[in-house]
């Protein structure tokens, strides 16, 4: 009897059936747990305290017993009806859905990494190889005599004007602001740029021969929104870069924003290379 | 292998999500760092100690905005940035710049809601195919107008909807807000401040908005996660409570009430919103959270009205008198306008000691189309679809009414804050708002300066050196007269010189408000004027002329004054009475806007407006208080 059973053990025949017995014990287990489990809607603490919480946020108070009750029942309801929608396959191709999904990888899989502290020669190479990004405005350093046109006197100031631009052609004076009337701003004002002109000058003749005209002599009369100027270029310097030593902060905090960037699509181009791309867009004819 | 690979992207979606979560924190620090660095290098800005003169906008809405947004507005804070700093942008489909860049803005989008709208409408967002986002993305006027209808149901009664009232789009557009702030924030050259619109607007009996709002403007960026909104509270007491604890946590923040004309006498009255009487502590708390109020915006100026102040002859400009998102005209016969106001605090202060009303002057457009265009000559409209003047100017400049009450021809290209600051930083222009060094215009870059003191010399102002003097012997607008001793009377110093891209100027000013026994006055003394003329028998000075020509909508400068300076001693001076002193400069006449837009199109003017208006700038006061 033994080795009867023991033999028909052997079969390779009796095995396989036993194997496969076994084998349909264990998924049918299997299937049966996980049906139970898909079946099961479990409602716990953490889950009502998230539901108090939001209720708070929205209304300012917490939710009394009848109110709970329903949201709880609500949230039953929910969920059943969300895994009888997932069962149909109703979240397949679904736009928002879809949408949905892919800004949450995105958000996830964006500035994953920690930027490790730049050293001086990264920040250094940064700088020298995006000068368009640390650029200084042209500006413009000058001394200037007013003449005011208060209450009608318009021909009267380029007058004057005129007879002092005659007087200062022969003098060696770089600065000479009492030959002139009292100005209410500066007499004298150190590397502008144009939009300093225009705020404290106006859209006038002044801008323009600020940075075109001639340097270290008296030239004029040119225009302001306060009335007639001759002014005196002592110095102009073109739009330029900053120099790295003054503004390293700023070139770190330009430096980890493109180092961010840069990472975010070194990942995405990694995870883009697991696809194969199909045009078929650019096949068909 | 099909599912081995799902199972291996799970696994992989896990560990992505396990690092996320340890790395967020981490994240958050590292960007905290670097903007401390980023603020750290403001250290390295001049300074003048004398202070110069930056202007901008205390006050704007984008469309983060939820009532900008219904109007189809869709400037973010960082397009309201560069067009202040003088960049070109495109608003409802045209390009608009600045004749004159700014120096400094402040986005004060609307709490309430803040950035919900923009969620819902966001093509990309998660309410793509909702019947919500369908609604409010309609190109059809009829369904956004029941949408906003809808919408503003709730803003009335000031209960939240739940369906807009989204907890983390407001956190996200606020985060956006601050974000921007910092990143268009360069410290010497234009300056950023973080800050948002709490819209208190309480109903009175016939459901008819009351407008208590205040803009709050933060020091710097390190602020609360979330704003303080009107469905948190819609009294300001709570508001200041909310304040004083973000003080603790973070940067320091002040609030600035506006358009007490709208108030229906709410802004500045004599009980608190809940109806007690105002106490000590009150008056003491309102001053620590609002050292300053608006003196002029879109919405009118809430300096005075012509009823108020009879023989003001320039009381008359600017009025608004209609409440907000409703055809009732506001009553304001108390409560309403700054200058009684500075009565009515003083007389407050002979009973509790302190003044409740003792505000400085800023100005801000309140513009909801994101940017801030104050230039008469350069007004593109101010609430996208309900005012695009380049489309619809012919229905705009005849529009006699609108749906809220006043035509969209009664809104002001106005106003800008002037601030007295050492350098255009954070903390400079922040701290002289905060010490009330600075003032308001209806729109213009006029600069001017008051100082006061017992015993300034008259021909202090002939000196080139005369502002280092009135420093160091005097203080500036914002401050109070310090106590005296002696039998001096107070005499003060004023300067203004004009806008160099505007026009000359008229006069100025000094408006004295003064207090005894709980009875108050007003009077107005002219200091210096242009030209050669003179105060006649009825105690006024002769009006500087006119040169606009309306057809053209064109002036010219022969009148007028580039600059004026002035001294003038209070010879009326009593030591036992309270006393405000402000200072008022005039423009010459110019063309309103919507003169500007009629000439442009070779329409009708409107008949809603003056044509010609006299742009003004208003100081902080000087106050006065008798020693007992």
């Amino acid at each position: 009897m033994q080795t009867s059973i023991k033999r028909l053990l052997s079969e390779p025949l009796v095995q396989f059936l036993i194997l496969g017995v076994l084998l349909f014990l264990l998924t049918s287990y299997v299937r049966e747990h996980r049906d139970k489990q898909s079946r099961e809607i479990v409602v716990d603490n953490e889950r009502i305290g998230m539901m108090v919480m939001s209720y708070k946020t929205q209304t300012g108070e917490l939710p009394n017993k009848v109110q709970l009750d329903a949201m709880i029942d609500n949230y039953i309801r929910e969920e059943i009806s969300y895994r009888e929608a997932k069962k149909m396959g109703l979240d397949k191709d679904d736009e928002i859905i879809r949408r949905r999904l892919s800004q949450k990888f995105d958000f996830l899989q964006t500035d994953l990494k920690e930027i490790a502290e730049p050293t001086e020669q990264e920040l250094e190479q940064f700088y020298n190889s995006h000068p368009e990004l640390f650029q200084k405005e042209a500006t413009v350093s000058f001394s200037h005599i007013y003449f005011s046109t208060d209450n009608g006197t318009d021909t009267k100031a380029k007058q004057k004007a005129l007879t002092v631009l005659q007087q200062l052609k022969n003098s060696k004076l770089q600065r000479a602001p009492e030959k002139g009337d009292r100005f209410p701003l500066q007499y004298d004002y150190a590397e502008q740029a144009a939009v300093d002109i225009q705020q404290n000058f106006g859209n006038k003749s002044i801008l323009d021969e600020l940075f075109k005209g001639p340097l270290n002599t008296w030239i004029g009369p040119v225009e302001s929104g306060y009335g007639w100027h001759l002014i005196f270029i002592s110095k102009r310097s073109n739009a330029a870069e900053i120099p790295f030593a003054s503004i390293k902060e700023d070139v770190k905090a330009k430096w980890v924003e493109a180092t961010k960037a840069a990472q975010n699509k070194r990942i995405f181009d990694q995870l883009g290379e697991k696809y194969i791309i199909k045009r078929a867009y650019l096949e068909s004819k | 292998m099909q599912s081995t690979k799902s199972n291996l992207n799970i696994a992989l979606i896990c560990v992505l999500l396990l690092y996320a979560c340890n790395n967020n924190p981490k994240k958050q620090e590292t960007n905290k760092d670097s903007l401390a660095t980023a603020h750290d290098s403001s250290v390295a800005i001049a300074a003048n100690p004398l202070k110069d003169c930056f202007f901008g906008d205390l006050h704007l809405h984008t469309s983060l905005s939820p009532d900008a947004n219904f109007m189809n507005t869709t400037s973010l804070p960082e397009d309201s940035y560069r067009y202040a700093m003088g960049e070109e942008v495109a608003y409802l489909g045209n390009k608009i710049k600045r004749n004159t860049p700014l120096d400094f803005l402040a986005v004060t989008d609307h709490a309430e809601y803040l950035g919900a709208i923009a969620a819902i409408k966001d093509p990309k967002g998660s309410f793509v195919g909702t019947d919500l986002y369908k609604q409010l993305s309609s190109t059809d006027q009829k369904d956004i107008a029941k949408a906003y209808a809808d919408f503003m149901v709730g803003v009335i009664n000031n209960k939240p909807d739940p369906k807009f009232n989204n907890e983390s789009a407001i956190k996200s557009a606020w985060q956006h807000v601050i974000n921007a702030a910092n990143t268009y924030y360069k410290p010497g050259r234009f300056t950023t401040l973080v800050g948002f619109e709490w819209t208190s607007m309480p109903p009175n009996a016939n459901k008819h908005s009351q407008n208590l709002h205040r803009c709050v403007i933060f020091k710097g960026s390190k602020v609360p996660d979330k704003p303080f909104s009107a469905f948190d509270s819609d009294d300001p007491e709570n508001l200041w409570a909310w304040l004083e604890n973000a003080r603790k946590s973070g940067d320091d923040a002040i609030a600035v009430p506006h358009n007490g004309n709208v108030s229906n006498q709410l802004m500045f009255d004599t009980k608190t919103l809940s109806g007690k009487p105002l106490t000590k502590e009150y008056a003491i708390t309102r001053m620590n959270n609002e050292p300053l109020t608006e003196i002029v915006q879109g919405k009118g100026q809430s300096e005075t009205h012509p009823a108020l102040s009879p023989t003001d002859e320039f009381a008359s400009f600017e009025l608004v008198e209609t409440l907000l998102a409703s055809p009732e005209k506001a009553k304001f016969k108390t409560g309403s306008y700054i200058r009684q106001a500075y009565g009515v605090g003083q007389e407050l202060q002979e009973k509790l000691g302190v003044n409740p009303f003792k505000y400085g002057l800023e100005a801000g457009t309140d513009y909801h189309s994101g940017f801030s265009s104050t230039e008469e000559n350069n007004y593109h409209g101010s609430h996208a679809s309900q005012d695009n003047i380049e489309k619809d100017y012919k229905s705009i400049l005849s529009a006699t009414e609108s749906i809220g009450g006043e035509p969209p021809t009664k809104i002001g290209a106005a106003g800008l804050t002037g601030v007295w600051a050492e350098s255009n930083t954070r903390d400079a222009i922040f701290n002289a708002l905060k010490r009330k060094e600075c003032f308001g215009t209806s729109g213009n870059r006029i600069k001017v300066r008051m100082f006061a003191s017992w015993n300034f010399n008259k021909d202090i102002i002939k000196q080139n050196d005369w502002v280092k003097q009135a420093y160091a012997s005097g203080v500036p607008m914002g401050a109070d007269l310090p106590a005296n001793s002696n039998s001096s009377k107070p005499k003060f110093l004023v300067q203004a010189s004009k806008d160099p891209n505007a026009a000359n100027l008229d006069r100025i000013q000094i408006i004295k408000v003064s207090t005894k026994n709980g009875k108050s006055a007003e009077k107005i003394y002219d200091v210096v004027w242009s030209g050669e003329r003179k105060v006649g028998s009825n105690g006024k000075l002769a009006p500087v002329g006119n040169t606009v020509d309306i057809k053209t909508a064109t002036y010219t400068n022969t009148i007028g004054s580039a600059e004026l300076i002035g001294y003038w001693e209070d010879t009326e001076f009593d030591p036992g009475a309270y006393a405000t002193y402000y200072a008022r400069v005039l423009e010459i006449p110019t063309p309103r806007w919507t003169t500007y837009q009629a000439v442009k199109h070779n329409v009708a003017l409107s008949k809603t407006v003056p044509a010609i208006i006299q742009e003004r700038a208003w100081t902080s006061p000087v106050w006065y208080t008798p020693t007992k």
